[in-house]
């Protein structure tokens, strides 16, 4: 079977609203068509054998491997005519029916929701593009890249050399099915906007599948009374009101006070009901309105995506493990 | 006008600007400089000197070396009810302003039905003579008299370098007020009050029978020179200085024209397409019956400003040539 | 942190008067009843709407060649637009500047304008001014991917970052630069990437959702008007007519299933959805809402027809400020 990477760039995480509400840096194209570039370079040099590389109209992708002399058939997925998460979704599923091996993720926690979305278990290395990322870390997109190859090209047990998501489903009233990585939040607003959270007012009530201390946003606020790391099963569900305050840092430079009125962990597959009106956030992101009268049932398990350990996968091609 | 002319006293032309400027700020507080190294350095000829100490900041702006922007900050400010005046460092500058001069500048007023009020001052630098060569020594001011919505000056001594930038900053126009850079040291009587010089009207500052010599700016001291030279041959000059050529004073030049049959034009910028022509043309259209041979002109050659010096003192038109001139329009 | 229900009410409104002005504007000149050039705005609505509700009436805009929405926006009168348009005595400009320079400065909207970024320095100027009277006041400039590209963009966006204006630059990316597509003529895809090397913050917001271009215009607003200096928002939008005239000049640069993609996402139609989910305007409310806008709009065509043409001598009028030479 061919060595097959895939590459899924979300062409426009780092470049919202948190730009002027908070001291978010934002992440030029140039950067990002940079970290592309070096991704691919690592994925071949770790012996992938073929490319797939979703584009979009911006043709991050393709100016990526502009002048690379690349021993791997490179392949791009179709673009449509603008930028949305359902591109993201749409290759990962794709992805999976041609057999990758392992997906490069450049992006945030959205990105990497949209992949959970189109490919549940999908093995991937998610590398930080984003605003303030809770699921990928920061690593440098070679090595990143080079694991990807190594994984696609030997074929290791995943378990051995990733660890298994936790991932928060949301089912709607009619029967809808949407997805969450880190934390789901219903907040007191009509409208999704220009989609971020940050203001800890609007904040009703959340579940947090990762609850850890050192990060920045949503989870940050569970993990104050709950911490949960991404290893537990289980998670968080926090209701705001009267109560305990908290000041939080809801987003990079930006500290805002929060009021809990009440807290308790989730087991796996525990249910919480989350009612209309208002409008849920995933992953820090306002997505979808939930209108009065209509509800939400969110439950956190531990069946997500598999994700490389970078460390674990070099540590194979030295022979160490496996 | 009332003009109140207190004991005068010698000013350089630089000063006189510089004095102007700072008598207008004291008695304005919306008029405010803004350009490039016209703050803290206090202006490369030193035109702005010790004016940031005496206003900050916000009233002498250093700005990036970036034309358009700093004209476009003049009309934006001049638009919403400030009296700016913005300083292009080189006349050969205006070029790289010249869609915020000539689109915007000239013309938002006349584009808005008249609503718009520009009380906008452009201060630059013109002239040759100091090897600066061809991108920073023209006179550019035919081109700017050629777009409707401007005023331009030129003034020739420090009295009118100082009341012409008055009159510019309180005219409720877009003015360009052209400094000659080799004018800057020349002393002269300078009054300490803060006064106009008002704009359109020319002088003139040596009467005679002769022949007319229409000028401005530092030709005016060269015709002057040259007026002295050609009373030893019998030729008794009248010098008209123009100090605004935008809008020109042709009644000025054409009673003059009538006194004396003769009439001789010059400028410093290239001959070709320049003031000369202008005025020539008007004056023919309305004393053709009073000149005794065609109106003359000296200017500058159709090249460049060159460099070196031998070949600028060729170039740049000075009291031989402009005598040389005015010979020939007299047949002599 | 909910929006009121005036202001969303405010936002619909503005976006209605903007498209039925700009949809006659388009009728008229199909009909040859419009002299010049004409750029119309539809598709861009929630970009001018949800900016202009972000400010105060006395803070500023300044526009683009795009610029009847801008001034509708900002509360732009539709009997003198159109009778500008017309070329009518009675217009905006007297007839003298017509679609391409029509402004009102009371209403603090400093002008269209026919050049590509000209704009931008004079916001950034009239930025100056409201910081040296501290007077509060914001200036907004409105501009194009393609002006993204000129000299004057570059020069008044360094020049307003270092010398901390209170100024917004909103990037209404609509893809093309008349005619030509973006990727054409930029190495970037997102305008904003520029931000950041002026030292400004930048964001990219839908243009397509008012409610989103309101939420980062408002942020943006704040800073400004707080003395942190301008800020960026591209807000990615599409129009929907041809760059110049409603189907002008027949050149087919863009295909009609990508025109069509982003007409799904009709500003307005959007908008008028989440309204009525939400309860804040039925449809028949919006309905009314229309015909109120749409009725104006007949008057001022109608106004604008009867209105006068200019007189001869006023042609010399206007040049300058004072006693003409």
């Amino acid at each position: 079977m061919t060595a097959t990477v895939g590459v899924i760039a979300n062409p426009v995480a780092g470049k919202d609203i948190r730009r002027l509400v908070s001291a978010a840096s934002p992440v030029s194209d140039m950067a990002k068509i940079g970290i592309i570039r070096r991704a691919v370079v690592g994925a071949v040099e770790g012996g992938a054998q073929r490319l797939l590389i979703t584009d979009d109209r911006r043709a991050l992708g393709l100016r990526a491997i502009d002048g690379l002399s690349l021993d791997a058939e490179v392949a791009f997925l179709d673009a449509p005519p603008y930028d949305s998460g359902v591109n993201s979704q749409n290759a990962a599923a794709i992805f999976r029916d041609r057999g990758v091996g392992a997906v490069i993720v450049l992006g945030g926690d959205g990105t990497h929701r949209d992949v959970a979305k189109g490919w549940r278990t999908a093995p991937v290395v998610a590398v930080s593009t984003g605003t303030n990322n809770v699921f990928p870390r920061q690593v440098e997109a070679t090595i990143a890249g080079q694991a990807a190859g190594i994984v696609a090209s030997q074929q290791p047990p995943i378990h051995k050399v990733a660890n298994q998501a936790k991932i928060i489903d949301v089912e709607l009233d009619h029967g809808e099915t949407e997805q969450a990585l880190v934390d789901i939040a219903l907040v007191d607003e009509s409208f999704t906007g220009s989609r971020a959270v940050w203001k800890g007012q609007s904040l009703l009530e959340m579940v947090a599948a990762i609850a850890e201390r050192a990060t920045v946003g949503l989870s940050s606020i569970a993990s104050r009374v709950a911490p949960t790391t991404r290893h537990q099963p289980g998670g968080v569900h926090v209701t705001f009101g009267e109560g305990e305050r908290f000041r939080v840092p809801i987003a990079p430079g930006l500290f805002s006070e929060v009021e809990i009125a009440s807290w308790r962990r989730l087991r796996a597959n525990d249910f919480v009901e989350m009612s209309g009106p208002g409008v849920l956030s995933f992953d820090g992101e306002r997505d979808l309105v939930l209108a009065s009268g209509r509800s939400a049932l969110v439950t956190v398990s531990h069946d997500g995506l598999w994700v490389i350990d970078i460390e674990k996968v070099m540590s194979l091609e030295c022979g160490e493990a496996c | 006008m009332t003009v109140t002319e207190k004991e005068a006293r010698t000013l350089t032309y630089g000063a006189a600007f510089n004095e102007g400027l700072r008598q207008v700020m004291e008695e304005d507080p919306d008029v405010f400089f803004a350009g490039e190294d016209v703050g803290k350095a206090g202006g490369v000829f030193g035109s702005f000197v010790g004016l940031n100490d005496a206003f900050g900041d916000l009233r002498a702006v250093d700005t990036p070396i970036s034309e358009q922007a700093i004209v476009g900050l003049g009309i934006g400010a001049a638009v919403t009810g400030l009296r700016p005046v913005v300083d292009l460092m080189f006349m050969d500058f205006i070029l790289v302003a010249m869609d915020q001069i000539a689109n915007q500048a000239a013309k938002l007023k006349y584009m808005f039905g008249g609503k718009a009020t520009l009380p906008l001052t452009i201060t630059t630098s013109a002239g040759a003579g100091l090897s600066a060569a061809a991108q920073h020594s023209q006179s550019l001011e035919a081109i700017l008299c050629h777009i409707p919505g401007l005023k331009v000056v030129m003034p020739s001594n420090p009295h009118d370098a100082k009341g012409l930038l008055v009159a510019c900053i309180r005219d409720n126009n877009p003015t360009v007020y052209v400094k000659n850079k080799r004018l800057l040291g020349l002393k002269g009587d300078v009054p300490e009050d803060l006064y106009e010089v008002p704009i359109g009207v020319a002088n003139v500052i040596r009467p005679g029978s002769s022949v007319t010599v229409v000028t401005y700016g530092r030709m005016v001291q060269e015709s002057a020179k040259a007026a002295d030279e050609l009373a030893g041959e019998g030729v008794d000059c009248e010098i008209i200085d123009l100090r605004t050529v935008q809008p020109l004073d042709i009644d000025a030049v054409t009673t003059s024209a009538r006194k004396t049959g003769n009439i001789v034009v010059v400028h410093e910028a290239v001959r070709f397409g320049g003031l000369g022509a202008e005025i020539a043309s008007q004056v023919q259209e309305q004393a053709f019956d009073y000149l005794d041979a065609p109106v003359g002109r000296v200017g500058a050659p159709f090249t460049p400003v060159p460099f070196s010096p031998s070949l600028e003192a060729e170039y740049v038109p000075n009291a031989d040539r402009i005598a040389e001139g005015i010979r020939e329009t007299l047949g002599m | 942190m909910q929006l009121s229900e005036d202001v969303l009410l405010d936002m619909h409104h503005r976006m209605v008067r903007i498209r039925h002005f700009e949809e006659a504007a388009g009728r008229l000149a199909e009909e040859s009843r419009l002299p010049g050039f004409l750029h119309l705005y539809v598709g861009e609505e929630a970009v001018a709407a949800g900016v202009c509700v972000a400010l105060n009436d006395d803070d500023q805009i300044s526009s683009t060649h795009r610029g009847h929405g801008h001034l509708v926006a900002k509360g732009g009168d539709f009997e003198r637009m159109m009778a500008e348009l017309m070329g009518k005595a009675t217009g905006y400009c007297k007839g003298k500047g017509g679609s391409m320079h029509i402004c009102d400065l009371d209403l603090g909207m400093l002008g269209a304008n026919g050049i590509v970024g000209a704009g931008v320095p004079i916001a950034v100027g009239a930025g100056f001014a409201n910081k040296y009277r501290d007077d509060g006041r914001v200036s907004v400039v409105f501009f194009g991917d393609g002006a993204s590209n000129i000299g004057a963009f570059h020069e008044a966006a360094n020049m307003a970052a270092a010398l901390v204006l209170p100024v917004v630059f909103v990037c209404e990316n609509n893809e093309y630069g008349e005619f030509t597509p973006r990727e054409r003529t930029m190495a970037i895809t997102d305008v904003v990437d520029r931000a950041a090397g002026y030292g400004m913050p930048g964001v990219i917001v839908d243009g397509m959702d008012v409610v989103a271009v309101h939420e980062a215009a408002t942020e943006a607003v704040a800073l400004a008007r707080s003395g942190q200096g301008p800020s960026f928002i591209e807000a990615k939008t599409y129009r929907f007519y041809n760059h110049h005239g409603v189907q002008t000049l027949g050149m087919k640069y863009r295909s009609d299933e990508e025109l069509a993609e982003w007409k799904k996402r009709d500003p307005i139609d959007l908008f008028e959805a989440r309204l009525a989910e939400s309860g804040v305007l039925t449809a028949e409310d919006a309905q009314a809402v229309h015909e109120r806008v749409a009725g104006a709009v007949e008057q001022a065509i109608v106004f604008a027809e009867e209105s006068p043409l200019p007189k001869a001598e006023s042609l010399y009028e206007d040049v300058y400020s004072g006693v003409t030479p």
